[in-house]
């Protein structure tokens, strides 16, 4: 091959690997601009956390002294919703579905019947203790019977705050009153259409 | 000295010459010939140049899926966990996107024992804005032919069969499917989303912030005018619910992942997004995934916005959004992808009113798509009624199992003013596993199984103006009926019905059995 040989193959050659060159660089995947790029990064984790904002602390329940008379006792309600009744207010187990619900738009009226007359002095009102139960108010009076038809309000209607940071339970300390009924009435719940009870408690110092 | 176009090489060297500048001449041709398309391209670069996009790292936690963790099984019979996935990657503008591989269900057969066989998908999710170009590798994937859905955007992607790649690209905020193969499995879902707006200050003392990362948090109870803002890489284990609140709202581009929950098998339902007894709530951006049973549920509330929302579901009783007993709710610019009904509207307690979907993506492995009932009065209410119910701009990416489009009035309630506009069906392989042939169905029933109430119910006026059926079975039959005499399904109009090219003029062209207990049904 003579010198303009040569020649004409380095042009050809510069000019095959600069149009190869161009369409291997057009053609790579497109690129943006770095400061069009925003990258969310994720914090050293080796498993999964626990978020301290949603950290609920362990709840100690008060220690009450006496027996809980209310479970050997039987409940009734002046109604029920869905598959909630009123046996299940005493059945000791507040979890799950095992709870009483009101008749929905209704004033729940609960009374558990102590079968026999205790002097009673600590109530103790619990719902479901999972924080899918959230915080709810619940308006109630309590009274208390001796013989099942004449009760007498021994507190009034009042605000119960049912918080699952404080275990969904609320106690109640009373003045000592004998009763063989303890009655329930709820007037105003923000968690539900009624009245619910996961699990009513009643203490005595008699047993 | 040499002389003047002296020969190099003698013979042998002219003919390697000779070799060699047709080899240059061929190479410049080939590269040449390339050339205007590469320029197109590298105009089109441009576009991409400028183009923003946020990608969120997921958690450095998650396992990667290993060919275990791909098996059809049980829940019970491997791990059920949700997992990055290793086997597909996905580059947005040539950056990586953090894919999961979560948990899905091809099977189309209801089952007893609460425990299908599962199987797994890649999802993955950024922000953008402008056009950006997304490449899906699947290196252990020989590419044939691709799929990409939505096809309302008639995107026809470059495969390159080599590097075993899909790239195509984008300029709208919505969930895109890619399909290998003719073949929904491992269909890799991509959730493009708009550039997050709105973020509230964290700093505020009503606003619950979770960064990115992977949680543990059992529930998240909502409480009045609480915002939760669950941040793009992050993955909730856990489910978050408002009861009897007001003004509560969550945002973000998360995860909440139910895949540490085992399947409820009829008793202990985690709904992941549960709003109830709600006044004016709103649900943005977030993704729901492996809940243990239904996914989005709204019951007696009357205010709500959905928007932005991904979900696929897998496990039994896996409803995509169901509202019961709900007014004044709209649910836009969703994706649903779900082992059971998709869309569902019921009567569980109150009147169900004013609710409308517009422009929702569905993918329905199991049951019905659209389902209005079965229960419209489970509640037993006086004068029971389900009204004003719109579906518009829905897109039906696949429907296996049971009806596209669906009314079953299995209560006593009234259900009326029901809408359908540019309702599209990509694929209708409706019937397959235990399913139902049927297209559209309209009925009152008194089902063994969802029925309430003793006596039957009322459906009337029903418009359906523009659903298309773009592929599908041989046959796509469809049925309206009544009841009986007294409780008839009245006032059917029926426009611009199209099944697979044709359009339908008459009841017999659309295969409709339509029978006595029935009054104007019209077609046109």
């Amino acid at each position: 091959m003579n010198k303009k040989g040569i020649i004409v193959a380095i042009i050809l050659l510069v000019v095959a690997l600069g149009i190869n060159c161009f369409v291997a660089a057009g053609n790579k995947e497109a690129k943006m601009d770095e400061k069009n790029l925003q990258i969310v990064t994720a914090p050293d984790q080796k498993e999964a956390q626990e978020n301290e904002q949603f950290t609920i602390a362990e709840y100690v329940p008060e220690e009450i002294p006496g027996t809980n008379v209310a479970r050997k006792g039987h409940c009734e309600a002046n109604g029920y919703n869905d598959v909630y009744p009123a046996t299940y207010a005493n059945d000791g187990s507040p979890e799950g579905t095992s709870y009483w619900e009101g008749p929905a738009g209704e004033e729940a009226i609960l009374t558990c019947d102590l079968k026999e007359a205790f002097n009673i002095h600590t109530i103790k009102m619990a719902l479901n203790p999972m924080p899918i139960w959230a915080k709810r108010t619940q308006t109630m009076s309590i009274s208390v019977s001796e013989d099942g038809e004449n009760f007498k309000e021994i507190l009034p209607s009042a605000d119960y705050v049912f918080d699952p940071k404080a275990g969904n339970e609320v106690v109640v300390h009373i003045d000592e009153v004998k009763a063989k009924y303890v009655r329930l009435n709820i007037t105003k719940n923000t968690g539900a259409t009624s009245g619910q009870i996961a699990e009513l408690e009643v203490y005595s110092n008699d047993k | 000295m040499l002389e003047k176009n002296r020969r190099v090489g003698g013979r042998v060297g002219f003919i390697v010459g000779c070799v060699l500048i047709y080899l240059f001449t061929v190479g410049i041709i080939l590269g040449a010939v390339k050339v205007p398309a590469t320029m197109s391209k590298m105009k089109a670069n441009e576009v991409i140049k400028n183009s923003k996009v946020v990608l969120y790292d997921g958690p450095k936690s998650l396992k990667d899926a290993t060919e275990d963790d791909l098996k059809f099984a049980t829940e019970e019979g491997r791990d059920f966990e949700l997992k990055h996935c290793v086997d597909t990657k996905v580059r947005v503008n040539g950056e990586d996107c953090y894919v999961y591989d979560t948990n899905v269900n091809n099977t189309h057969t209801w089952i007893e024992s609460y425990l299908p066989g599962q199987e797994r998908t890649p999802i993955t999710y950024f922000d953008f804005d402008g056009t950006v170009e997304i490449t899906v590798e699947v290196p252990k994937k020989e590419i044939n032919y691709v799929t990409i859905r939505p096809l309302k955007y008639g995107i026809k992607p470059e495969i390159n069969k080599k590097k075993h790649t899909v790239t195509f690209r984008i300029d709208t905020p919505d969930a895109y499917t890619v399909e290998f193969n003719n073949n929904v499995k491992r269909a890799v879902h991509i959730f493009a989303n708009e550039i997050e707006e709105d973020i509230p200050d964290f700093d505020k003392e009503n606003v619950l912030y979770i960064g990115p990362g992977e949680w543990d948090i059992e529930n998240i109870s909502l409480e009045d005018n609480q915002t939760l803002y669950i941040s793009g890489g992050a993955v909730v284990h856990g489910i978050v619910n408002a009861n009897f609140v007001k003004n509560v709202r969550i945002k973000g581009r998360g995860i909440i992942d139910g895949s540490k929950f085992s399947g409820w098998k009829g008793r202990m339902a985690q709904i992941p997004l549960k709003f109830d007894n709600c006044t004016n709530f709103s649900i943005e951006g977030v993704i729901a995934l492996n809940s243990n049973a239904w996914v989005l549920q709204s019951y007696d509330s009357t205010g709500g916005k959905i928007k932005n929302v991904k979900i696929i579901s897998s496990r039994p009783n896996g409803d995509g959004i169901t509202l019961q007993s709900c007014s004044n709710i709209t649910v836009k610019n969703s994706f649903v992808r779900s082992w059971d009904d998709s869309l569902v509207v019921k009567n569980y307690d109150v009147n169900s009113d004013l609710i409308t979907f517009d422009n929702v993506q569905i993918w329905t492995d199991l049951a019905q798509s659209m389902e209005i009932g079965y229960e419209t009065n489970k509640g037993k209410k006086e004068n029971s009624k389900i009204s004003n119910i719109k579906f518009n701009n829905i897109t039906v990416l696949h429907n296996f199992h049971k009806p596209v489009l669906s009314i079953h009035n299995a209560d006593n309630a009234l259900v009326t003013d029901i809408s359908y506009k540019n309702i599209v069906v990509e694929e209708a392989t409706v019937g397959r596993g235990d399913g139902t042939p049927d297209l559209i169905d309209i009925g009152i029933v008194n089902s063994g199984n969802w029925s309430s109430t003793m006596d039957r119910g009322y459906i009337e006026n029903v418009a359906i103006d523009g659903f298309k059926v773009l592929y599908g079975n041989e046959k796509l039959p469809s049925k309206i009926k009544g009841y009986d005499a007294d409780h008839l399904v009245k006032g059917v109009s029926i426009k611009n019905l199209e099944i697979k090219g044709k359009k339908i003029k008459s009841l017999e062209d659309g295969e409709f059995t339509v029978d006595k207990n029935t009054a104007d049904i019209t077609i046109e």
